[in-house]
């Protein structure tokens, strides 16, 4: 043969292997084609000889890389704990076997790995998926194989509200969270003679961002607030100057902002940069700003005055041991502090745990009835919530009605809780009207 | 409303500096060789890999990164046309100017480069807190407000068209370029190895988008799906400009990044990037060689 045609074919087997191998990438992050109705519903009972397996959908790549994370330490964290401690009593000490899965922030992967899971890894319960737009899909997917979910981390109403039986929220979802927010402007605006009449809103434009915006409108037309600018933002927008620009001509009293990570990083420089102060300042409905990779990103002089709705009780690690001595520990693990993402991940591991040895079985329907009559009680020696909900009790929709937060403002670098009254300390007090003092704010702040 | 109006069309130039800096390595590639090249996009995200690799393995700042990624990414340049794409040209020699087979190579090129390092270093948003993505311009008291990296990414492009002008019509090996690109048999009889040639102006392309990626890495994330975003707008610059024309390019830029930010104020920004492939479908339509291109 010449040289040239070997030469040739070699290139080409070459890039024909390199095409191949790239295409294999490509085509095992797809979704798996099934068609809804043909699947048939999964057998009733897993085989639990080796241990109960519990499926946990996070996103562990993509822009809610660390936060997934998060979620992930804790949950693990917690089954660990759960498994020193004797595992499933009820089913004579059979531990608990996690099994993660990446949702790379996609919901067609999300629901793809939950059919994975539940198809050929035999779940008894899946927990996830944080972003509401993965939960909402991926929580379709379980109900279709009648199998035990317990959504952690979407906020989407819908997610509990389309009559599907098998699924069960722990935390609040974006009806609460706004509520929250408005409640706690009511409040600050109120104590502190600053009077609230417009608002912009800047979200990420999947399902989180939109329907915390829409609900937003709602509550806030019934105050009689203004809405001087609505503006929805593509995810992996490094850009925000032109947005940033708007709200300033808007001149609002509050900015609400709803951003994963990345996003929320770009927010609050631009911002920064561009001398940006609402009188009643930045509201984040968390999000990126509850993520610690967010904080080490960035200046404190950028997130300084910011008013976050945590979704935990931030003053946990303050006012018990247990929870102190958790912190301890995560911090020295895995190098951040104790968090609303970490704690949100701990709950709903413990929550399943909770379900399971309740059924005494790895039965799914078992499962579900458990959860539909799960009663937990928040006190001293409970280590499940670690959220610091006073309860965990599903309505008949499946939701956790006792999910709340609580809105703090950076003060000097450190999250201050305000509002609800109860979860604020003794002598807290909003700063408000936002101090114009870009270059000397947050100098002695700690990260 | 119109002083923001008018406050953004600075930072519309600015950007549109940026965009034209990234664009400039396709109109060199195509202006001289006529190959479209699909993979321009993936070129970029390769080069800023490369640079988040150089500053977080051994923390040297990306510009300075310049000196060490842009001969790499010319070589790689070189060694694509001469290896991947020559082949093909060779064979359809014969008849079109610019061949579809060498077109869906470059294609297949683009696919395969982001999916690897997708799979190689996951889909995660990356960033680097580097000097200039850290400090920002600030102008009439905060009414005009822009990154450093930005200002130094419209400066660049500037640098590099300067450059890339420079080498093609002042140097020996440039007016090897141009006679190449001018007509591709009567310089092979002149006794010029026309492979050779493009393979050099393709390490060129390819180097010129290394510089840009040095000053894109700095005001947007590193991510595999840069490409994507990147190489399809270098696209529609290079067609506005003029396919093969310099400034061309730089100019066709600026209009994208005016007419982005400019739309901007007025709907929100995910829409005004939208005007972008409006204006680009009317100047295929209403003048097919651009502003400033040659037949």
């Amino acid at each position: 043969m010449k040289r040239g045609n070997v030469f040739r074919i070699t290139s080409a087997v070459l890039i024909s292997a390199l095409l191949a191998g790239s295409l294999s990438a490509c085509v095992s992050s797809k979704p798996a084609e099934g068609t809804p109705g043909s699947a048939a519903p999964s057998p009733a009972s897993v085989d639990s000889s080796q241990g109960v397996k519990v499926g946990f959908v996070w996103p562990l790549t993509g822009g809610s890389a660390t936060i997934g994370q998060q979620h992930n330490d804790g949950a693990l964290m917690a089954i660990e704990e759960i498994n020193a401690n004797g595992g499933i009593k009820s089913m004579g000490g059979k531990k608990i076997v996690p099994v993660t899965a990446d949702s790379e922030t996609k919901p067609d992967v999300g629901a793809s790995q939950v059919e994975r899971m539940i198809t050929k890894e035999g779940v008894a319960a899946v927990v996830g998926c944080y972003n509401s737009s993965v939960s909402f899909t991926a929580s379709e997917t379980a109900q279709r194989y009648k199998t035990p979910f317990i959504s952690q981390g979407g906020v989407k109403n819908e997610i509990t509200e389309r009559g599907y039986d098998w699924i069960f929220r722990v935390n609040n979802k974006a009806t609460y969270d706004v509520e929250e927010m408005l409640k706690g402007i009511d409040l600050i605006s109120k104590e502190n003679n600053v009077e609230m009449k417009t608002y912009a809103l800047i979200y990420e434009s999947t399902d989180w961002g939109s329907d915390n915006a829409k609900i937003w409108k709602k509550f806030a037309d019934e105050r009689g607030w203004k809405c001087v600018l609505d503006e929805p933002v593509t995810v992996g927008t490094s850009d925000m100057s032109s947005q940033i620009s708007k709200i300033k001509a808007a001149n609002p009293d509050v900015v609400n902002v709803s951003f994963y990570t990345p996003e929320m990083i770009v927010f609050s420089k631009t911002m920064t940069a561009n001398r940006v102060n609402p009188r009643l300042g930045v509201w984040s409905v968390g999000g990126g700003s509850q993520d610690p990779a967010y904080f080490k990103a960035i200046d404190p002089k950028a997130y300084e005055y910011n008013f976050v709705q945590e979704d935990w009780d931030v003053s946990g690690p303050l006012n018990h041991q247990w929870i102190k001595e958790l912190d301890e520990k995560v911090r020295k693990e895995k190098g951040y502090q104790l968090n609303s993402f970490f704690a949100q991940g701990w709950t709903a591991a413990y929550v399943a745990y909770e379900a399971i040895e309740k059924a005494g079985s790895a039965d799914k329907e078992a499962i579900r009835q458990a959860l539909q009559n799960l009663d937990i009680q928040n006190s001293e020696d409970c280590r499940v919530i670690l959220s610091g909900y006073p309860r965990i009790k599903f309505d008949k929709d499946g939701q956790n009605t006792y999910s709340t937060g609580t809105i703090i403002q950076y003060q000097n670098g450190v999250g201050v809780g305000l509002s609800p009254e109860s979860n604020r300390a003794p002598g807290a007090k909003a700063i408000v009207p936002i101090p114009d003092d870009f270059d000397t704010r947050a100098k002695d702040g700690k990260k | 409303m119109l002083q923001s109006v008018l406050l953004s069309i600075p930072q519309g130039i600015i950007l549109g500096g940026a965009y034209g800096a990234i664009a400039l390595g396709l109109s060199v590639i195509f202006g001289v060789t006529r190959v479209i090249n699909f993979a321009h996009g993936s070129m970029l995200m390769v080069s800023t890999f490369a640079y988040y690799a150089l500053y977080q393995l051994l923390g040297i700042d990306p510009y300075l990164g310049i000196l060490i990624v842009t001969p790499v990414m010319f070589i790689v340049g070189y060694f694509t046309q001469k290896l991947l794409i020559k082949p093909l040209l060779i064979r359809e020699r014969a008849d079109v100017v610019e061949p579809t087979s060498v077109m869906l190579m470059t294609i297949g090129l683009w696919y395969t480069l982001d999916n690897l390092f997708t799979m190689l270093f996951g889909s995660d948003y990356r960033t680097m807190p580097t000097p200039a993505s850290q400090s920002y311009l600030s102008m009439g008291n905060g009414a005009f407000v822009t990154q450093w990296s930005k200002v130094i990414a419209f400066l660049a492009s500037f640098a590099i068209a300067g450059l890339l002008a420079f080498i093609i019509n002042r140097t020996e090996l440039g007016k090897g370029i141009r006679a190449v690109s001018q007509n591709r048999d009567a310089a092979a009889l002149c006794g010029l190895d026309v492979y050779k040639t493009y393979s050099i102006a393709f390490g060129l392309g390819v180097a010129a988008v290394a510089v840009a990626g040095a000053c894109l890495s700095q005001f947007y994330f590193v991510q595999p799906q840069t490409g994507a975003v990147f190489g399809t707008k270098s696209f529609m610059i290079v067609v506005l400009g003029g396919l093969g024309s310099i400034p061309g390019a730089l100019l066709g830029g600026i209009i994208f990044g005016v007419v982005e930010t400019v739309g901007a104020q007025f709907m929100t920004a995910s829409s005004a990037s939208m005007l972008s492939f409006i204006l680009f479908i009317l100047v295929l339509v209403f003048r097919p060689r651009g502003l400033l291109g040659r037949n």
